[in-house]
This record gives C-alpha cells, structure tokens and sequence, in this order.
C-alpha cells in the first residue's frame, strides 16, 4: 500500500519591534539575563499590559500580505498555566476571535505552483527562557512579553520538502515585509509541525503526531522525514500510531515522546480584562495596502519574465529582498540582466558569504559595479580582467580607471592597435603561417596565441582571431 | 449542584492549591453552596443577549514603541527566594501534566 | 492641642498652602494620633512616620520657596495595602507578598505626592480585597470605631475606619463589589467608587480587572471631590482608563438640584433589610423631596442575579489575577518543596487565606473547560442586562437611592464561617459594580444596637462619568443632615 504524507505547520514569528508586546522593555538578543525586564514583564503585582502600536501594525501588515481575512472587531485573551518562564502564569494571547484568518502561502513543487492555505494568524506575547539543570530550572525574563505572531496552517503539506519550501517562503515573505528577523537559531522564527500518514485515496486523515524543538529548516525537513518514515513502518507493520507530542533531536536525528495521550490541557481562555478591544481601521489597511514591497514570489516571476533569468539564478536573487535589490540596481544601470545577474550570484554572493555579511555592507556598490560591467559589456575588458578588477575594488576605492591601468590596462580591441602585432607575428611565423596556407587549420591556435602573447593577454580574442583570417585571406 | 471529590480535587490542581482530605471536603461543601445559588441565573433566556466584558466601551488603546529603561538585572532578582547568578532558580520542573491530573 | 482631625481636606491644604500652618505641623498631629489610638482601631498595617514627616517637610520647603501649592498640599492620607507604594511594603494584607515592596509607585500614589498629600502608612484590607468585614486580613485586625467589638466592614476595613477614628483626612481604598461604600457606610463616613475608568488602576493589585476601582474616603463629600479631582483623568499606562475631561469636582459641588430626578429602585427594598436602614433612607428620600427633588420609583428587574453575577465574574477574573503568586518570582515560597508544582501548591496553600483560596476554587471552576458557558459566559450576559437596567433607569433619572448596606455592622466572627452569608453584604452595591457606574455612600443616620449606635449609610449611584452630578446630589443631603461629621466619642 501506497501511504502520502499530511503536515500542517504551527509557526511563532518574533516581530520585529523596538519593544515588547505590552511593555516598553527592549527587545534584544544575548544580553545578560533579566536585564530586560521591568514590573510588566516581571509580573509585578498592580501592572497592566498596554498593546505596542507597531507589533499590531506589523501584524497587521502580514495578515494583508498573506491575504487573510481581517477581523473587524478583535481581542486579546488570557491563556492560564503554570509555567515559571511565564511570570503571570497566564499568556495574554488570542483565542475565539483572531485578527486575521484564512490567507494563504504560494509555494513551488515538482508539480507546479501550490497554495497552502491558512486557518489563522494571531499576536501574543512570547514567554521567558528556562534552562533546565540537576539543580533545579532557571528562568531568564529578558524574552518574557516579546511579541509574536502565530501562523497556522492547513494540513496542506502533502511532503517534507513541501513543509521546507513553505517555510522558506513564509520567511521570505516575512523578511520582505521587514516584521521578522527570522532567525531560527535564535528563536526568532519556530515552528511546530502536525504530521500524519494515510493510504492514498483515503478520504479521512490519520492519527496525527505533534512535533516541537526543530531549529533549522533543514531541521524541519529532516524531523519530518524521520517522523513520516516512522508511522509508515508502523502501519505497514501492523501496528498504530499513537497521538502524541515528540521532541526532535538535532544531533541524535531521531524524536523522542513528549506526552503520549494527547493531554486535554485547561486553559481556561477568557477576555483579558485589561485591555481594550480593538476595531478595524479600514483606512489604515489601505494604508498598509498601499506600502506593501512587492513580494518575493512576484518578484521571482518578474525576474525571470523581465530579465530572462532561469528560474535557479532568479529565486538566488530573490531570496534576501536587499540582494535582490542590489541586483536590480545594477541590472538597471548595465542594461544586462543576465550579465548582471551572473555577477550577484557569483562574485557578489561569493565575496557576502566568505565574509558573512549583509548586502548592505558589501565593500562594492552596485553603483561601482555597474561601472566595471559596462566596460565588460563594450568589450573593453576580458572577463579574466574583470574578475581581477573587481578583487581589488574589494580592498581599494581608487577609481576604475586607476585600478585597470594598475592590473596592465583594459582588453585591446581597436584593430588598427592590434593589426601592427598580427602583422609581426606573421613575419616572425612565416614557417606556421606557411602550415597554415597548406591546410593545417589547427596551428591558427598557435598563431593567436602568439599574437596574446605579444598582448600581454589584453587583445580581444574575437578582434585577434578576424585580424588573423583577414592576413591570412590577404595572402600577404 | 453536586460536586464530586475529584472534580475539587482537579479545580484544586488547576488553581495550584494543595489541600488537605478535610479542606477538600469544606471546600466541596461550601462552592456547592454558592453554586447551588449562582444556579438562579439558568433561569433568564439569555439567548440574545451579547456577553459583556468591559464596563466601559473603550476600543483601540495602544502604546508607541518606545523603550522605556528595564528595572536592572538587581532589582528584578530582589524578591526571589532563590536566585543563582543572574537567574531565578526553582525546583527542577517535571512536565508530566498528566501525572498530577490524576 | 489642635484638632486638625476634624478639619476638611480643602481647609488643611488652603492652610498649608498659605503658610498659616506647616504640613509637618499636621503630619505630627496624625501620627501621634496614630501612636495614640491605632492599637485599639488597628487601621494601619504599615506607619511610615520617617516619610511622612520627610513628604511633610518638603511641602513646607516648596511653599516656603514660592511654588504654587499643590491642591492637597500637607492633606494626611493613608493608602489601602493593595495599591503599592514605592519603598514601603505593600501586602495585600496577604501572608503571600509578607515583605514585599514594590520597586514603583501605583499612579494615584503618584497623583497624591504631585498634589502635595502626605502619605501616612499603609492601610489594613481583606486579604486581595476579598471580603466584607476587613476579617480575612492575614495581616491584621481592624475594629469598627463605633464599636470595637464590631467589624469596619470591608473589604476597604483600614481605610474606612481610618478616616472613622480621624487617623487620616483622605484614605484611598478600591471597590470591587461595594469595597469602598459598605466599609463608608458601616463606619459613618463618605466613600466614593468613581466609575469604571474615571482612575487609572495602575499599581492597584488586581482583584477582579473589569470591576476594581480606586477611590477615596472622606469625613465629608468636598474631602472625597477634592481627592477625585486629583486622582481622574486618562493614564496611558491604564488601557480601560477613559481619556474624559476632570472637571473640578470641588468647585461645582454646590450646584442646584433644580430639574433632576431621583429614583427609588423598588427591587432594592425588597431584600431582607434592617428596620432602622430603611427607615433612615426614605428619611433622605424625604430630604431631597422637600428639596423639590421629584422622587421616583424605577424598576431594576435584574437586581436579584447581581451577586451570582458578581462573583462568578469577580471570581473567574481573580483566578486569573492571583495565578502570579506562585513564589517563583517573589513573594512567599515553600523551601521544602523538592519539585516545581509541588512548591508552588504549597507556597500559594500557606500564603492565601481560606477565603482567597475558596474564591480562586470557584473563579477555576467558572472558566473551567465543561462549565465555562453555563457559568463565566452567562454571568457575563447577565452583567449586559444589569447594565441595561441601568441604562433605562437613567434615562428617566439622574441617580438612584437606596441603602449601602441591608445591615449596620456586625459582630466580629458573626458571618466568617459562612461565605454565603458574607457575599449577601454586596447586594446593595454590586450591581453598579457590574454596571461600572459611579456610586457613594453618605452618612444618613443611626440605627441602636446593644446600646451602640451604629452608622448607616446613603447609597446614590449616577450616569458613567457623571461625579460631579452625584457629587452634588449627595451634597445638597449633607448639608441638610444634622448627623454629618459626627465622630465616635471614644476617638475624640
């Protein structure tokens, strides 16, 4: 029997504000714990919440780029349990009435375009760190009250590479959107996943399994190919899968169970007294609507349509908004997309990978490497040149001009130059051109290359080899 | 309105309270008692009627995202009872949820 | 020796401002006082004799140097202990937060020393607010001034009873349920629950979010107008607090009656009442009618669901609220405890009284998964149509009457053992609880009880944000009532 896979992900967005949900502590990443902390998120007796403007604009922001339906009335809502990194052992959350719901994520697969569709998207706050070790747990407060966006999907995911790609664009779209840094390592972006098996042709979902502590999107889709695998023996094997939460472990790349019996958990839900509802501003969505970037999908197709780019080399470029920015700068300036386009996803990526830093501190501007593609587009410069210019523009900013004549100049490819030297050679080579003249083709190699020599490797090869043909035909 | 053992005892856990056989048993007596009384709302046809939450009808409260300074690492720790380094320490956290539902 | 006791708020701050006495002058006079008589009254549960004087001392320097004096400049105020004051302890007179001191100031603390107030000490409470005789204290025991064998009611005991004995002008208390009123009414002093949102709540430790609300306690109506004027107003740090002008509640308290109308709510009188209550209210009914007032009868057919309502939705939400105290972060913690759950049930089982722990129980409960819809869900639609009931009596009136308290105060120990009992002491006054309305209670008379007279209490209620009517309304009584100001002799 033939089994197919059903995932549907859980996945909590860090926004990406100045301060926490509810208070004005700054939100930072590695500072000395409790040190971002204040009565709010500390959970001091008498303290109220009061909702960060900019995490419901963000939030916001998302829910019309994903396409969701926006809520016209909305509230937040108490979720109780006990649990020390939550300091007031309730999360100020959203239950019955979420700001947005329904949307979608567009991903690629073998299959074409899909859509996987979304139930929801709501904000709450995030809670604190707690590490656990033999001599007891210890809480660290500084991320207690981060705002968080969560974003939940349908049980669409028919693949671990689908769950991946899905991830991916949901991150890049995040980023676009400039509301998440996205950084799993940090925390910034996690995802839970639900995953179930079922023969295919099955109308009725399997028995699902909850799977929590993925760091990586490679972590993701190895946890979940691990996790599918797994069920499927089971099955095949005649046994049943049990519901349950696991914990993945990256190192081990192996789940271990959590809870067995999927725990009715009482959350107790109810209105947050503390904090006024809020009502949709339909001029603030136009607003939103208004600024929205283009999204990293459109821009993905227009790459391809606008600069005739394969579908690889433009989803490279799309991938960070402000490569693909930097692209389009210098696509702009050149009139070459694909010269262009060459240039970012080779040198220009090598140079930001090796160094790992962002676009924006690249030590070339696109500006600057416009300059250098124009030259090579006119033929003024051999690509082997060009690559060697732009190494040095890396560590100098003397002009072109200076830099060229540094490294020996540009690529020669006036004939009237280049004719002189051909005329030498052939006088120097009378015996290979007299070869040639009786039908050895091939020494024509011999006889450029003695003309690059005389170069110094600056003739354009295209210019030397017709000044070769042109004296040859002469006959002189 | 009849309450069992068990369910006091799960509304105990619930609210993090430990109590001993005979409080339990008081208790039990004593939240009958109020909800035997609290029963004589089931009498209103409610069915139309919208839930109200806030006494006030006050809608989109929001802060700027502006930091403010954090109290300091200090005076966060102040009130604990047990602190190690710059963390609050407690006893170690089994998360066996189904265990102490019973 | 002066008897600054029973002078009003504004008379103490028009003669600090002026010079005529210094604000030291009137700190020492309280705490003497204080030192003098608490032992019997018990109000304070924390006396910061140190700060007073030093708050005292600098008002004096301020108008010594020529600034404006502020509208409470040197006025003694005791602060309820579950609204927290920076550097002294604040308890919630909870074993749970024994020793905890709060690293910031509650906004009306702060509006208090802005104003020039003098904070004397911290005032006795039930534990969390939860009560109505100040006997769930874990902390202290508050005694009825007009008779030590009875309670000062509550759950505002210390703060009512404070202003009772003259060992503060101004007290600050919350109301829940009928907090600040029952005590006022059960000690013969003013006391005012502006409505929902008129006070910023931030710094006030929660009991029921959607219901708690500060506000002061007074010999008389200017005392209590002075301080409100002080208090209101938006506070960003307090989402539900309503961004409403504060118009100057002392200045227009002498307004005319003319055209307005007072209703009688007759569902009110139809609960079990003490003769001499009533008979004491339809005495004030006769005041204002002689007024020319035109005194109405209106009907407020939810009244009888109000306490069911109150406490499933008071408990549902302090539940919530109290879950913090779990002796992680500070506060009370069990140091046996070898494991996470089993500290925190055992730290929140000493720390919370039974009281406390009974009303977190039943909160738990009417949330629970199962009994959410048929309790906390209802409740809460039952709370919209005591609104209603509101809504309509105010389109035909501009306040209504009725008693603070069915009872004078009881006896100590006579309802602890019944809760059901005790939560009947909110029958007169949660509803505008629910509805979020203003209320006070005014002194209006005496009932004799084993030869002790006892206080009773006025109750007027008035349209959301609308003080300044009620204010008045409540004023134009004062003046007319022979009994205003009286103080029990033993204090004198």
């Amino acid at each position: 029997m033939e089994y197919e896979v059903v995932v549907g992900l859980e996945v909590h967005a860090q926004l990406a504000t100045r301060t926490k949900m509810f208070c004005g502590c700054p939100v930072r990443f590695g500072e000395r714990p409790n040190s971002l902390v204040c009565p709010i998120c500390l959970g001091l007796p008498g303290v109220l919440p009061v909702v960060n403007e900019s995490a419901y604009h963000m939030s916001l922001r998302t829910a019309v780029a994903l396409g969701c339906e926006l809520a016209s009335f909305t509230k937040f809502d108490r979720k109780n349990y006990y649990y020390p990194d939550l300091p007031k052992n309730y999360q100020i959350s959203q239950y019955d009435l979420p700001f947005a719901e329904g949307g979608s994520v567009p991903i690629s697969t073998p299959g074409g375009e899909k859509s996987i569709r979304l139930v929801r998207v709501h904000m709450e706050e995030d809670a604190g760190k707690l590490v656990h070790t033999p001599l007891g747990s210890l809480v660290d407060l500084n991320r207690a009250g981060t705002p968080l966006m969560e974003i939940v999907s349908e049980p669409d995911l028919s693949s671990p590479e689908e769950a991946r790609s899905y991830l991916e664009e949901l991150k890049r779209m995040l980023e676009y959107l400039e509301v998440c840094d996205c950084n799993m390592e940090e925390g910034s972006l996690r995802c839970d996943a639900n995953l179930s098996v079922r023969p295919v042709g099955q109308k009725e979902l399997g028995v699902k399994t909850e799977i929590k502590n993925m760091n990586s999107f490679s972590g993701v889709e190895k946890a979940l190919t691990y996790e599918a695998g797994r069920q499927i023996r089971t099955l095949v094997a005649g046994g049943v899968i049990e519901q349950a939460t696991l914990l993945w472990h990256e190192d081990r790349e192996e789940t271990s169970v959590m809870r067995t019996k999927e725990h009715a958990h009482d959350y107790r839900y109810f209105p947050e007294p503390d904090l006024s509802p809020i009502v949709l501003d339909a001029k603030k969505v136009e607003q939103i609507r208004g600024e929205l970037p283009e999204l990293p999908r459109t821009r993905w197709q227009r790459f391809q349509a606008d600069y005739d780019l394969s579908e690889y080399d433009a989803e490279v470029l799309i991938r960070d908004r402000a490569l693909a920015d930097y692209f389009e700068d210098l696509a702009g300036r050149v009139g070459q997309g694909k010269l262009a386009a060459n240039w970012v996803t080779n040198q220009v990526s090598a140079v930001l990978n090796e160094r790992k830093i962002p676009v924006a501190e690249c030590p070339v501007s696109s500006d600057r490497l416009s300059e250098l593609l124009l030259r090579v587009d006119s033929g003024d410069l051999s690509k082997g040149m060009a690559g060697k210019v732009f190494d040095s523009m890396l560590g100098s900013d003397a002009s072109l001009d200076q830099l060229i004549e540094k490294l020996g100049g540009g690529q020669i490819s006036d004939p009237d130059t280049l004719r002189p030297l051909v005329e030498e050679v052939f006088g120097e080579q009378a015996k290979i051109v007299e070869d040639i003249r009786g039908g050895k083709d091939k020494a024509k190699n011999a006889l450029f290359g003695k003309v690059m020599g005389k170069t110094r490797g600056r003739g354009n090869p295209e210019v030397v080899r017709g000044l070769i043909e042109e004296l040859l035909a002469s006959g002189s | 309105m009849e309450l069992e053992v068990s369910t006091v005892k799960h509304i105990a856990h619930l609210s993090r309270l430990e109590l001993s056989d005979s409080e339990l048993e008081r208790f039990r007596g004593q939240l009958m008692d109020i909800l035997t009384f609290v029963e004589s709302l089931a009498d209103l046809d409610l069915e139309s009627v919208q839930p109200r939450v806030h006494a006030v009808e006050v809608t989109n409260q929001f802060r700027a995202d502006h930091p403010h300074e954090p109290l300091g690492t200090e005076e966060v720790l102040a009130g604990t009872a047990d602190r190690q380094g710059d963390t609050f320490r407690v006893p170690v956290v089994v998360d066996t949820e189904d265990v102490l539902e019973d | 020796m002066s008897d600054f006791h029973c002078w009003a708020a504004d008379r103490i701050a028009g003669a600090v401002g002026s010079g005529e006495v210094t604000a030291e002058t009137v700190a020492r006079h309280f705490l003497e006082r204080i030192d003098r008589l608490d032992d019997k009254v018990g109000a304070f549960l924390q006396v910061d004799t140190q700060g007073a004087i030093e708050q005292a001392r600098a008002v004096d320097r301020d108008i010594a140097a020529g600034k404006p004096p502020g509208p409470m400049s040197g006025v003694p105020v005791g602060i309820k202990d579950n609204i927290c004051t920076r550097g002294l302890p604040t308890t919630c007179a909870s074993r749970i937060l024994e020793g905890f001191v709060s690293p910031y100031d509650a906004e009306v603390v702060k509006r208090l020393r802005d104003a020039g107030a003098v904070i004397l000490g911290k005032l006795n409470l039930d534990e969390f607010a939860m009560g109505s005789s100040c006997e769930n204290s874990g902390l202290g025991r508050t005694v009825n001034p007009w008779d030590p064998d009875r309670v000062p009611g509550g759950s505002s005991g210390g703060s009512a009873a404070a202003v009772a004995a003259g060992l503060a002008t101004i007290t600050l208390g919350s109301d829940t349920g009928g907090s600040i009123r029952q005590p006022a009414a059960l000690c013969g002093v003013v006391g005012l629950k502006p409505t929902y949102g008129r006070v910023s709540r931030f710094g006030l430790i929660a009991f029921a979010s959607s219901l708690d609300q500060i506000g002061p306690f007074a010999m008389d109506i200017s005392g209590v107008a002075l301080t409100l004027s002080v208090l209101a107003g938006e506070d960003p740090q307090d989402s539900t607090c309503i961004a409403a002008s504060v118009p100057d509640y002392l200045g227009t308290l002498e307004g005319s009656l003319e055209g307005k109308k007072i209703g009688i709510p007759r569902e009110y009188f139809e609960f079990e009442m003490h003769a001499g209550i009533s008979q004491c209210v339809e005495r004030a009914a006769q005041v204002y009618r002689d007024l020319g007032v035109e005194v109405v009868e209106v009907p407020m057919p939810h009244t009888k669901h109000a306490i069911a309502t109150y406490y499933l939705v008071a408990n549902a939400e302090a539940s919530s609220n109290l879950a913090r105290y779990d002796g992680v972060h500070y506060g009370h913690r069990n140091q046996e405890a070898k494991e996470l759950v089993e500290m925190s049930c055992r730290s929140r089982s000493e720390g919370f009284g039974d009281e406390v722990q009974r009303r977190i129980m039943l909160g738990t409960f009417a949330l629970s998964s199962g009994y959410y819809d048929a309790y906390y869900l209802r409740a809460l639609k039952v709370r919209q149509l005591i609104r209603q009931d509101f809504d309509a009596a105010f389109e035909q009136v501009d306040a209504l009457l009725c008693p603070t308290s069915p009872i004078p105060a009881f006896r100590m120990g006579e309802k602890v053992e019944d809760p059901m009992q005790m939560y009947l002491c909110d029958i007169m006054t949660a509803p505008a609880s629910l509805a979020g309305v203003p209320a006070i209670s005014v002194p209006c008379g005496f009932v004799e009880e084993e030869g002790r007279s006892l206080p009773v209490g006025l109750h007027l209620v008035s349209r959301p944000f609308e003080e300044e009517t009620l204010l008045g309304i409540a004023r134009a009584f004062e003046v007319r009532y022979e009994g205003s100001g009286r103080m029990p002799a033993e204090v004198l």
